[in-house]
């Protein structure tokens, strides 16, 4: 593992931490759509919808192989569409809870690897930012 | 023109699909690249090869950027090209690690089925620790090259002299974005070239084909058709030598059909395997020789004409091979993929066309063979019913006791001669050669002729028979004696349908100016709408019918129509009645119609007259059917002639230097010596003695008969009042 690729677990399991606190799939997935979408908007900036997708495509086709069960992701001109997964009620929190830090992870590995890590700093922060999902426990008590 | 203001932020919440906000952070902006994007974008935009202008693509890039290297990689199904550039100083290890980089970008990139083999692990993108350690501080941008709804083709990379920030990132995505866009429209360009060239030369290779397949219909035999097929195919290939050899039902050897540009060196046979054209019959495949002096046992002929170069192609029919074609070349030279495509698809045609003729000359032999059984069954038919009818002559007809038997006994044998003569006409009109004598003749005579001969039939069946003729009559150009045939045809059909009470109608009348139509109308059953495309076949026959005949009636009946410049029709309507209609041509306005009642009656005049002059006439009857024979000689002595018989040429030839006959009457088909062998032999002594041939043959061989031996003829059974007359005419001309 690269020192970049350590830094990507470390920022994406803390936000894990604080976004799992919530204890159902449906709340996983909402922060995980809302971390994308951050993600997502801030290399847009940069890169474009077009070679931001070609990133994305093929980050989501090597998750899909290892994560099957995120083969219903679907990307688009405008981000990540998590419809399709959220449909899935048959999903266990843990199948999701692993596979979602590695489509993160591999999104800013790749992304970082292509553009010289000039981004990675602040896709961390963004990360890094994401406000605590609604409905976690950690908001119930504060 | 007021320049787009960058500097404003992107509006920081924009809905998100879903309703979702994202939270957006502006990103600072360098305007200084504007300038340089804007002179990319001109030079893309016009660029119509990158070969040619990434010097001035990346000497812009560089004003901007202190750069170490950049790679474009640009690989579509056509394509698969990389640019590189260094900056001073760089090594080419270096360099060719800045392309592994790029390349290993692209595999990851790329999607599975655009570049397959380019798809690398992802271990091979993020490599491990020791890889890492060799980058050293080296930074790569890798930007796809990619434009809406496809996989990447290719990448960007750029490596900087100095650590890039995120200007320059975003200056390097739009340059990507740019190049992008360029390589696309010159991608598609070059498919549309691809495109167009392959629509051309499919173009021309239809047109080739063309020319080929016209050869092919221009020649009237197989022969001429492959003459024409190779001159075209050695033409459009530029060969000296075209050859179509084909497969022996040994399947085995090869044999020479037909070529061009070879000398007939007698050399006309290739075992398959062996040679060229053996080697393409035994993989069944399509083959090129560069150079047929390393080939062994290449046909002898191939080599002494000096061929060097040969493209053959292997010929199926119906999924059999029929043989080769191939074209050579006395100089060595290569095909083209079209133009073995070209050929293979020739090889398939003149495969067909061999076929095809193979199968006509098949169904000619069996025509030919089958008109053959039919002239000899129809020989041999007609002299027992000669017999029969002959011998019916004998039985006295005024005894009440024998009045119904005989008739019966007639009635069978002139239905069975009908049926043998249905098949001979049949015959004749498929063959091409029904004999037609057209003579200009009344329409109501015809008619009235036609009418007379069904009256007993009318009678029997209690039908009324009406003729509904013009005030002013119609003269026809047509053979008598066929017009009556169709003419009854269509009358005991209609006989036949049309039930007790019912009436049937004939009517003649002009149709257009050069033709006047015969109409049999019943009010018969009717024939059903599904039947009516058929009723003209041969064979068919109404399902009421208990089928009493061959079902070839109607088609004799077409036949004679068309065989006099005619047509036939037929209305009809189920439970009403039926139509039946021919055309005959008008004749022409100063020919006078033949009277043919009138000339009946003068014969008969001049037959009687004849009569007196009989007796002591010699006659001598050859004939091997002796039940035939004694028959005939009675009657003829009946006649006051002087009879005398022989049952076979041999027997007959020292009769007639005994007998002295005034004529000679001999059957055709005898066995040993022949009817027309022995006319030969007696003319050999008594050249101008009158011969009368009696057969149950078809016209075109009496026609031959007649005209080599300068003979009259009688066709069987014999009519013995016929037969009597043309004894008469034979004495009248001796005189």
């Amino acid at each position: 593992m690269t020192g970049c690729e350590s830094k990507h677990h470390v920022v994406v399991n803390g936000w894990l931490q604080r976004a799992a606190n919530g204890d159902t799939t449906e709340a996983l997935i909402g922060a995980f759509e809302d971390a994308f979408a951050a993600l997502w908007d801030r290399s847009h900036l940069t890169l474009g919808e077009t070679t931001l997708t070609a990133i994305v495509e093929r980050v989501l086709h090597v998750a899909t192989k290892q994560f099957p069960q995120l083969g219903s992701l679907k990307v688009s001109a405008s981000g990540l569409n998590c419809h399709e997964l959220r449909a899935h009620t048959d999903l266990r929190l843990d199948q999701i809870a692993e596979g979602i830090p590695f489509v993160l992870v591999e999104f800013l590995t790749v992304l970082g690897k292509l553009t010289a890590e000039i981004l990675t700093p602040a896709l961390h922060a963004e990360l890094s930012n994401q406000p605590i999902p609604k409905g976690s426990r950690e908001e119930e008590n504060p | 023109m007021k320049k787009p203001d960058l500097h404003t932020p992107t509006s920081e919440r924009i809905p998100a699909e879903g309703g979702r906000n994202r939270r957006l952070t502006p990103v600072p902006r360098n305007y200084g690249r504007l300038e340089q994007l804007y002179e990319i974008q001109t030079v893309l935009a016009r660029s119509t090869s990158i070969e040619q202008d990434n010097g001035e693509f990346l000497s812009i890039m560089t004003r901007g950027l202190r750069l170490r290297t950049v790679v474009l990689l640009d690989t579509t199904a056509e394509l698969d090209r990389t640019f590189t550039w260094a900056a001073l100083g760089i090594g080419s290890a270096e360099i060719e690690h800045a392309r592994d980089e790029a390349r290993k970008a692209l595999g990851y990139l790329a999607r599975a089925s655009a570049a397959p083999a380019a798809v690398v692990r992802r271990s091979e993108l993020l490599p491990g620790g020791a890889v890492e350690q060799k980058i050293g501080d080296r930074a790569f941008v890798t930007l796809p090259l990619v434009v809406a709804h496809s996989g990447a083709f290719g990448v960007l990379q750029i490596e900087g002299a100095a650590a890039l920030d995120e200007r320059d990132l975003l200056f390097i995505s739009a340059v990507a974005n740019q190049l992008a866009i360029a390589l696309d429209r010159q991608h598609t360009k070059l498919q549309l070239e691809a495109a167009r060239a392959e629509a051309e030369e499919a173009s021309r290779s239809l047109r080739d084909l063309q020319a080929i397949s016209k050869a092919a219909l221009e020649g009237s035999t197989l022969d001429e058709s492959l003459t024409a097929v190779l001159r075209a195919l050695s033409a459009t290939f530029g060969t000296d030598v075209a050859a179509v050899l084909l497969m022996k039902e040994d399947g085995k050897t090869l044999w020479r059909r037909a070529s061009i540009g070879l000398e007939d060196t007698g050399d006309t046979e290739v075992l398959v395997g062996s040679g060229a054209a053996g080697r393409i019959a035994a993989t069944r495949s399509v083959m090129f020789f560069d150079d047929l002096d390393e080939i062994e046992g290449v046909n002898p002929a191939l080599l002494k004409g000096g061929i060097r170069s040969l493209l053959g192609a292997p010929m199926f029919a119906r999924n059999s091979l029929v043989g080769v074609v191939h074209v050579a070349s006395r100089v060595a030279r290569g095909f083209t993929h079209d133009e073995l495509q070209l050929l293979q698809l020739v090889a398939d045609r003149i495969g067909t066309i061999i076929d095809n003729a193979t199968l006509y000359e098949q169904a000619l032999s069996a025509i030919a063979s089958r008109d053959a059984v039919m002239g000899f069954v129809s020989h041999d038919l007609r002299n027992p019913l000669n017999a029969i009818l002959l011998s019916t002559r004998l039985l006295p007809a005024d005894d009440p006791r024998f009045a119904k038997p005989v008739a019966i006994i007639k009635r069978s044998a002139e239905r069975m001669l009908r049926m043998i003569d249905d098949l001979l006409n049949v015959g004749s009109i498929e063959a091409g050669r029904l004999s037609i004598e057209t003579h200009p003749e009344e329409s109501r005579s015809l008619i009235a002729e036609a009418v007379e001969a069904m009256q007993p039939a009318v009678s029997e069946k209690s039908v009324r028979l009406k003729t509904r003729l013009p005030a002013q009559d119609i003269v026809v150009a047509c053979d008598r004696g066929r017009i009556m045939q169709v003419l009854t045809n269509l009358l005991t059909n209609a006989i036949k349908f049309t039930p007790e009470c019912g009436s049937i109608t004939i009517t003649v009348a002009r149709s257009g100016t050069e033709h006047a139509r015969f109409s049999v109308e019943d009010t018969g059953c009717g024939i059903p709408e599904e039947d009516l495309p058929h009723v003209f076949d041969r064979y068919w026959q109404a399902k009421k019918t208990s089928r009493l005949g061959t079902g070839l009636g109607l088609a004799i009946t077409k036949g004679i129509a068309e065989a006099h410049g005619g047509t036939v029709s037929v209305e009809s309507r189920v439970g009403l009645g039926t139509t039946f209609s021919f055309t005959l041509p008008l004749a022409r306005a100063a020919a006078a119609p033949s009277a043919h009642v009138d000339a009946q009656f003068s014969e008969h005049q001049a037959s009687l007259h004849r009569a007196g002059h009989r007796t002591g006439h010699r006659v001598l009857v050859v004939d091997d059917e002796p039940n035939a024979l004694a028959a005939l000689a009675f009657l003829l002595k009946e006649e006051g002639f002087v009879v005398e018989t022989a049952t076979d040429g041999c027997h007959a030839l020292p009769k007639v230097l005994e007998f002295r006959p005034d004529v000679l009457i001999v059957d055709v088909e005898m066995p040993g010596l022949k009817g027309p062998d022995l006319v030969r032999k007696v003319r050999e002594d008594r050249p101008e003695l009158p011969v009368i041939l009696m057969t149950g043959h078809s016209d075109h061989v009496i026609a031959t008969a007649q005209m080599e031996l300068r003979a009259s003829h009688i066709r069987k059974p014999i009519e013995i009042a016929e037969l009597v007359s043309a004894i008469d005419r034979a004495l009248e001309k001796e005189r």
